[in-house]
C-alpha cells in the first residue's frame, strides 16, 4: 500500500485529524478537502487512489460530488468509499446506484477497521 | 281518418299559446310536474357535466336528463296541441323519443363498467333497435291511424314490438348490473354502492313502465300511464347518486336531500292532477315509498360521507406522524452517532499516544452528546405538538437582563465586550420563561463562541404591540447561500465548525420555540467577516 494515495472529504476538523494520522501512519500519501468546495477539481488534479467521501458537508452534498465524478470522462471510475453516519436505506441505496465501493456508517467502525477495508478494496 | 282533416283543429280546442296550443286541455299541475322536472334534471346534469370535469359519466348523464327532458316535453303536446297533425306528430315520435332515453341511461350505466368490452356491441345493438324505430315513425307498424274524436293515435304492430324492446333492455340492465356487482373487487370496491343505485334505478322504471302500460293495456285505465314520469324522476334521481357521491363533490350532502325532496316534491304535485281516487292512493303510496328510500339513502348517504370523512383524516394523520417519526429516528440516529465517532475514534488514538488535546476534544465531545440528548428530546416533543409551554407574565427588561449577566464573565475572559442596550420600560409578554430562556441562551452562548475579538450587543425594542430583541456580533458571519437554511436541522454554517461542539441543533430548537409562542425569529450578516446578528420579535401582552 506505499504510496497509495487517499483524499479525505470531512468537515468535521476532529474526526478529520484523526484519520489522516492513522492513515500516514499506514504509509498512505493524503490529500484533504474541509467542506466539499472545488472537491471535484482537486479530485482531478490530485488523481487519489481511493476517495473518503462524508455526506453531509457544509458547502455541497457528498452525493452531489459523487453524481458530479460519475458524470465525468476522467473521474467516471474513481474508486469511493462513502464514509458518513447517515444510514438510511434510502442514502444506501442512492450509494450503490452511483457505484461506490463500500459505504461505511462511521460510528460501526474503528479506524483500523477503517484501513482494513481500504487496504482489502484497493487490493480488488 | 279523413286525410284533408289533419291540419283541422281537435274538435273543441281552442288554439291560444301560440296559436298552437291550448293550456286549458291539460290539468294544470301537469306543468307544475313536468316542467319543474325538466329544469331540476338539466340543471343537475349540467352542475354535475362541471363539477365532473366533462367526464364520460357527466355527458352521459346530461344526455339521460335531456332525453328525458325530451320525453316530458312530447307528452305535454299531446296534452296540449290543438291541431291533429302536431298530435299525430307527437304519437309518432314518442317511441324514438323514448327509446333515447333508453339509449342515454345504458350509456350512462355502461360508462360505470369501463372494463367489459361487450358493452360497445350492446350500444351498437341499442342504435341499431333505435334507428329501425326512426325509419317507422310514418308507418301503420308504429301509428297504424288516428282518432280524429279522442284526438290520439291508434297503436300499431311497432307498439307492441316496442314493449319486447324495452324488455330486451331490462334484460340488458340486469346483465349489466350484476356483471358490475361481480367486478367490484379491489380498487373497483369503492364504485360498488352507486353501480348498485344505478341499477335499481333502471329496474324501477321498466318496472313502473312496463307495469302500468301492461296493466293499462289489460284494463283500459290508461291513466296509470301517468305513473311513468314517476319512474323516470327515480330513475333519473338514482343516476344522479353516482355522480353527486363522486368524491369531487363537496356539497355532496345537500346534493342528495335536494334531489330527493325535489323529487318528492314532483310526485306530491301530481296528487293534485288525477280525479280517479284509486290513482290518488296509487300516488300516495309511491309518494310515502319515495320519502321513506330517499330517506334511508339520504342518511345512509350521510353516515357512509362521514366515516369516510373520519377515516381520511384518521389516516392522514397516521401517515404524516409516520414520516414524521422516521425522519426523526434518522435525523436523532445521525445526530448521537457524530459525536460518538469522535468518541470511539478519539480513545482509539488515545490508545497509540497520549494527547491532552484529544482528551480536552472527547470532554467537549461528551457535554455536545448530553446536549444534543436533550435538543432531540425537545425537538421529538415539539414535532409531536406535545411541547408544553408553562406561560408566564415575564417582564422582558428584566428577563434579558438575568441571561447577559450570566454571560457577562465567559465574555470577559475571551476579551470581547458584551453590551445590553434596553430602551423598553416594563414591557410585558407571555411566554415560557425556560424555554424562552434556552432560545437567547443559545443564541448569546453561539455570538461568544465564534467571536475571536469586538463587541456582542443585546438590543430590546418595543414596536407597537411586539418586542423586538437583536443579539448582533463583530464574529466571522455567515454567507448569504446559508443564511436561509440556517434554522433547518442539521444546519450549521461554514464558519461554524463542528470543531467548535454544540448540538448544532440549537437554531432549529429555538425556531420552534418561538413558532410556538407565534413570534419570529430571523438571522442577517452583511456576508462572511462581517457579524450576524440574529433578531427575534415576540407578541406583547
Amino acid at each position: 500500500m506505499e504510496g497509495k494515495k487517499i483524499m479525505i472529504i470531512e468537515d468535521d476538523d476532529f474526526l478529520r485529524s484523526l484519520v489522516v494520522t492513522k492513515l500516514q501512519k499506514e504509509g498512505f500519501t493524503v490529500a484533504t478537502n474541509a467542506d466539499g468546495a472545488k472537491a471535484v477539481e482537486q479530485i482531478q488534479s490530485e488523481k487519489p487512489d481511493m476517495l473518503l467521501l462524508d455526506l453531509m458537508l457544509p458547502a455541497v452534498s457528498g452525493f452531489d460530488i459523487l453524481q458530479t465524478l460519475r458524470s465525468g470522462t476522467e473521474t467516471k471510475t474513481q474508486r469511493v468509499i462513502i464514509f458518513s453516519n447517515l444510514g438510511d436505506d434510502e442514502d444506501i441505496k442512492k450509494g450503490t446506484a452511483l457505484g461506490v465501493t463500500d459505504y461505511l456508517i462511521k460510528s460501526n467502525f474503528t479506524l483500523d477497521e477503517l484501513v482494513e477495508k481500504i487496504k482489502k478494496s484497493l487490493a480488488e | 281518418m279523413i286525410e284533408q282533416n289533419i291540419f283541422a283543429l281537435c274538435q273543441d280546442a281552442i288554439p291560444g299559446f301560440l296559436g298552437l296550443f291550448d293550456l286549458s286541455i291539460a290539468p294544470k299541475l301537469l306543468y307544475y310536474a313536468y316542467i319543474p322536472a325538466i329544469i331540476i334534471s338539466v340543471f343537475f346534469a349540467f352542475v354535475i357535466l362541471w363539477r365532473d370535469h366533462f367526464s364520460r359519466v357527466g355527458w352521459a348523464f346530461l344526455a339521460t336528463t335531456v332525453t328525458f327532458s325530451a320525453w316530458l316535453v312530447n307528452e305535454i303536446i299531446q296534452w296540449i296541441a290543438v291541431y291533429h297533425i302536431h298530435i299525430l306528430g307527437s304519437w309518432q315520435a314518442s317511441m324514438f323519443i323514448e327509446s333515447l332515453f333508453f339509449l342515454a341511461v345504458s350509456f350512462t350505466f355502461a360508462s360505470f363498467i369501463r372494463e367489459s368490452k361487450a358493452l360497445r356491441y350492446i350500444t351498437l345493438l341499442n342504435i341499431f333497435i333505435s334507428l329501425g324505430v326512426f325509419f317507422l315513425i310514418k308507418s301503420p307498424l308504429n301509428i297504424a291511424s288516428y282518432n280524429a274524436i279522442d284526438c290520439e293515435g291508434i297503436a300499431g304492430v311497432l307498439w307492441n314490438f316496442f314493449y319486447g324492446y324495452q324488455f330486451f333492455v331490462l334484460i340488458l340492465a340486469w346483465y349489466f348490473g350484476r356483471k358490475a356487482l361481480k367486478q367490484t373487487t379491489g380498487a373497483a370496491q369503492d364504485s360498488s354502492p352507486y353501480r348498485t343505485k344505478v341499477l335499481w334505478g333502471i329496474i324501477l322504471l321498466f318496472a313502473l313502465f312496463l307495469g302500468t302500460n301492461i296493466v293499462s293495456e289489460l284494463t283500459g285505465f290508461y291513466n296509470l300511464n301517468i305513473l311513468i314520469p314517476i319512474g323516470m324522476i327515480s330513475c333519473v334521481i338514482l343516476i344522479a347518486f353516482p355522480a353527486v357521491e363522486h368524491p369531487i363533490f363537496s356539497f355532496q350532502f345537500y346534493r342528495s336531500e335536494v334531489l330527493i325532496y325535489s323529487a318528492v316534491a314532483l310526485v306530491g304535485s301530481l296528487l293534485l292532477i288525477p280525479d280517479v281516487i284509486s290513482q290518488k292512493i296509487v300516488i300516495m303510496g309511491t309518494l310515502i315509498a319515495l320519502f321513506l328510500l330517499g330517506k334511508s339513502v339520504i342518511a345512509i348517504n350521510k353516515r357512509e360521507q362521514k366515516q369516510r370523512g373520519l377515516l381520511d383524516t384518521l389516516n392522514k394523520r397516521l401517515t404524516m406522524l409516520d414520516a414524521k417519526k422516521n425522519e426523526f429516528l434518522s435525523f436523532a440516529t445521525h445526530q448521537l452517532r457524530s459525536p460518538l465517532t469522535s468518541i470511539k475514534w478519539g480513545l482509539d488514538s488515545l490508545k497509540d499516544n497520549y494527547n491532552p488535546d484529544t482528551v480536552k476534544t472527547l470532554r467537549a465531545t461528551v457535554e455536545d452528546l448530553v446536549s444534543t440528548v436533550n435538543d432531540l428530546l425537545d425537538i421529538s416533543k415539539i414535532e409531536q405538538g406535545g411541547l408544553v409551554m408553562k406561560l408566564e407574565k415575564i417582564n422582558l427588561g428584566d428577563f434579558i437582563k438575568r441571561i447577559t449577566d450570566e454571560f457577562d464573565m465567559t465574555a470577559k475572559n475571551k476579551g470581547l465586550a458584551l453590551m445590553l442596550n434596553d430602551t423598553t420600560n416594563n414591557c410585558m409578554l407571555s411566554a415560557d420563561p425556560t424555554k424562552l430562556r434556552q432560545v437567547f441562551v443559545n443564541i448569546i452562548d453561539n455570538a461568544i463562541k465564534y467571536t475571536a475579538s469586538g463587541t456582542i450587543t443585546v438590543s430590546v425594542v418595543q414596536e407597537s404591540k411586539q418586542a423586538v430583541i437583536t443579539i448582533s456580533d463583530t464574529g466571522p458571519g455567515i454567507a448569504a447561500t446559508e443564511l436561509a437554511g440556517l434554522f433547518n436541522k442539521f444546519a450549521r454554517g461554514d464558519a461554524g465548525n463542528k470543531s467548535k461542539g454544540g448540538s448544532g441543533l440549537g437554531l432549529y430548537l429555538a425556531r420552534k420555540i418561538i413558532e410556538v409562542l407565534h413570534g419570529e425569529i430571523e438571522a442577517d450578516s452583511e456576508g462572511l467577516g462581517k457579524g450576524s446578528s440574529f433578531t427575534v420579535k415576540l407578541p406583547l401582552v
